[in-house]
């Protein structure tokens, strides 16, 4: 009986941690759901260095509410580690909203870094703006780059890096914001509706996402009676 | 109370969880294949043109351009030797950004339908090449899979090309179906219980890279399905002897792998030695005489004899002209100086597509299935040296059966990577890891071997295999939310 006991109590405990770490899984993935604005573009037009205490100062408009992600370009480099943080403020750089950083062991210029923080609900034709620093891991390494592009419109207010103390105007980084929806269940929808386009109907909108749900159950529910 | 424990029995049953590892799969694939962009698989756009052209008329009644329109760019498909119906379709979906640079992003519309959906349904463009040497993949006029891919492109001829390219995608997915089953045959033939074997197909089932290359349109996905067949016959004429059954299974498989692709011939090799350790076997056994040992050496120069019409065996294996030889030496010394640094690369897209995002997961899962093959070898070096070993484990005949299959893959796969590189002079071809996946089942079973040896018990063994699973899974869930998703969508 004792064993029997123990013998559940060690399935159970695998059991539990299993189906947590999947809930954990989809948890974050739902969190992490916003949707970028592909009308701005990211190109490597030009590129600017970012300072260690100088940051470079984006302001821009957002198009849309709940803005929670912001995207940019950097530049190429092995030689180069350290941190990116990014602090989002009011429309006068003066209240910080919200702050993320993200560390890295090398640079790659073929896709973005994203710093995502919780979402700003109103943001909707509002101005932002964004302060990039950068902390080395040690002091001895250079700066790295960001990437910059032509951009003139209107919602790109202004590029300013307080290192050189130098305006560009009619430029922007090389960044795209992105927003969520206002329930769990819209953003779910949309990427039902992004992955739907340029599929054949059986691969479109309900079909879809009864395939996902019957995808999941099975795959979890696998696991599961293969544990017990 | 007796209808609980029908309950508890039913789901315990090997049959319905096979069932669920199949259907889980199956929908599995189907949604991975609905994820995945239009011509965004390996080669994928190759192979859809070479349906096409397949689909053609004989009489190419329409006019042929002289040279192709513009010079080809790798992420802009509308500049490759592709039928009409492609190269506009690509320019349509936005293929482009999608198949190039991570940042880049499809142009969304704010509805089920793409921007320019309504466009490619209308069906405005022939499916015809008319460019001068049409881009095709490999043996085309012969290849079963698009042979067979070209009955799907037929049947739904009256559709738009998104109906009937996802549909042959689909077709890749009931293949791979079907080879997961076939996985669990050869593992529970091996020696394995049924439960463990059940355990062991489930994990496979989940490998990431294995799990979004049969979801292409790529002959690989009916390659692999063959190399399971083969090493099923190979079991069972090691299990029970050589008999009509596991020779028709063999030799079914072996030529269908000839007629699927290239590497097919790697079969033929693995037969070959087959064949060899049978007759050794029997000789041994006084079971054979002379004309039994006639009898098969006909049969393997008949074999041979085929194989070079074919493939012309003479080319394959040399080079050729003044020199060859000592020209072979160096080229050969040249091919393994550029290639042997690119191992760490194919052996990690081996397991998925995994530096498409900067995050760190992936270089996480891809150092515990390093380390725990470090120690799998281990226990694989134990379960050779011992000379008894753990009853749960397959005898050793099979492990070096498994062996032998990974040996002559890899031979195979690199003999023609370096046969490419004399000609070319650089590596043209490379061996990315997804070249090796025929040979998937085998590597699992010789890791899960090496672990069973080291633990040496039957009960550790299997809560190894369900740790393996939860991994696994784990590890094909965080590819697709973490960075397949998000690379084409987010």
């Amino acid at each position: 009986m004792i064993a029997i006991r123990q013998h559940f109590t060690k399935k159970s405990a695998c059991l539990l941690i299993t189906l947590a770490l999947f809930l954990l899984l989809f948890f974050r993935f739902a969190l992490a759901l916003s949707f970028p604005d592909t009308s701005w573009e990211i190109r490597k037009d030009d590129k600017i260095k970012i300072g260690v205490y100088f940051p470079v100062i984006q302001k821009f408009e957002a198009g849309k509410n709940n803005l929670s992600r912001i995207n940019i370009l950097f530049g190429k480099s092995d030689a180069i580690s350290g941190k990116f943080s990014l602090e989002v403020y009011d429309e006068n750089c003066s209240r910080l909203l919200r702050e993320k950083s993200v560390p890295f062991q090398t640079l790659s210029s073929d896709s973005t870094y994203d710093f995502a923080f919780s979402k700003i609900k109103d943001s909707k034709n509002k101005t932002y703006c964004l302060k990039l620093f950068f902390t080395p891991k040690n002091e001895k390494m250079k700066n790295p780059y960001v990437f910059i592009v032509d951009n003139s419109r209107p919602e790109n207010k202004s590029l300013f890096d307080s290192g050189e103390k130098q305006e560009y105007p009619g430029k922007s980084l090389s960044f795209r914001p992105a927003y969520k929806n206002d329930s769990w269940w819209q953003d779910f929808k949309e990427l039902d509706q992004r992955i739907s386009q340029y599929k054949p109907w059986f691969l479109k909108q309900y079909y879809l996402a009864i395939l996902f749900v019957l995808a999941i159950i099975l795959s979890i529910g696998l696991v599961v009676i293969l544990i017990v | 109370m007796v209808k609980n424990q029908f309950s508890k029995d039913f789901y315990k049953k090997p049959g319905f969880i096979l069932s669920l590892i199949l259907l889980g799969f199956f929908f599995r694939e189907v949604a991975l294949a609905a994820i995945f962009p239009i011509f965004n698989g390996q080669d994928e756009s190759r192979h859809y043109n070479t349906v096409q052209f397949l689909n053609e008329p004989e009489e190419k009644n329409w006019i042929i351009r002289e040279k192709p329109q513009a010079e080809q760019e790798k992420e802009r498909l509308e500049t490759y030797n592709y039928s009409d119906e492609i190269k506009q379709t690509a320019v349509a979906t936005g293929t482009q950004a999608t198949r190039g640079a991570h940042y880049e992003k499809m142009d969304f519309a704010n509805s089920y339908v793409g921007k320019n959906e309504e466009e490619i349904n209308m069906r405005k463009w022939d499916p015809y090449n008319k460019d001068p040497h049409p881009d095709t993949a490999g043996i085309s006029k012969k290849s079963l899979y698009h042979f067979l891919a070209l009955q799907i492109e037929k049947f739904f001829s009256q559709e738009s090309i998104l109906v009937r390219f996802f549909s042959i995608r689909v077709f890749s997915v009931l293949l791979g179906t079907i080879t997961i089953f076939l996985f669990y045959l050869l593992i529970k033939n091996t020696g394995f219980s049924k439960k463990e074997s059940l355990l062991m197909a489930a994990i496979i089932s989940f490998q990431p890279k294995l799990s979004t290359y049969l979801t292409n349109i790529n002959y690989d996905a009916l390659l692999i399905l063959l190399f399971a067949l083969f090493a099923l016959g190979g079991v069972l004429s090691l299990k029970e002897g050589i008999n009509w059954k596991n020779l028709s299974i063999m030799i079914s498989a072996a030529i269908l792998g000839l007629f699927t692709k290239g590497t097919g011939i790697v079969l033929a090799g693995v037969f070959f030695g087959l064949v060899i350790y049978h007759t050794y076997k029997k000789i041994k056994e006084k079971k054979w005489g002379k004309r039994h040992i006639l009898a098969c050496s006909v049969l393997i120069i008949m074999a041979l004899a085929a194989i070079h019409l074919k493939f012309n065996l003479i080319n394959l294996v040399t080079c050729q002209g003044e020199g060859a030889f000592t020209g072979m030496a160096a080229s050969a010394g040249n091919y393994l100086s550029s290639s042997l640094p690119k191992i760490k690369s194919s052996s990690e897209n081996y397991w998925g597509n995994l530096d498409w995002r900067n995050n760190n997961y992936p270089e996480l899962f891809i150092r515990i299935i390093w380390i725990t093959e470090f120690f799998a070898l281990v226990g694989l070096f134990l379960y050779f040296k011992n000379k008894k070993k753990p009853d749960f484990l397959p005898e050793k005949k099979y492990i070096l059966f498994f062996i032998g299959i990974i040996i002559a893959l890899q031979t195979g796969v690199r003999f023609y990577d370096w046969k490419i590189y004399t000609r070319f002079g650089s590596l043209e071809l490379g061996t990315p890891g997804r070249y090796f996946l025929p040979s998937i089942a085998a590597h699992f079973i010789l890791v899960f071997t090496g672990i069973g040896a080291l633990l040496k018990n039957r009960n550790y063994f299997k809560n190894s295999l369900i740790i393996g699973l939860i991994l696994m899974s784990m590890f094909f869930m965080v590819t697709v939310l973490n960075i397949i998703i998000p690379d084409y969508y987010l």
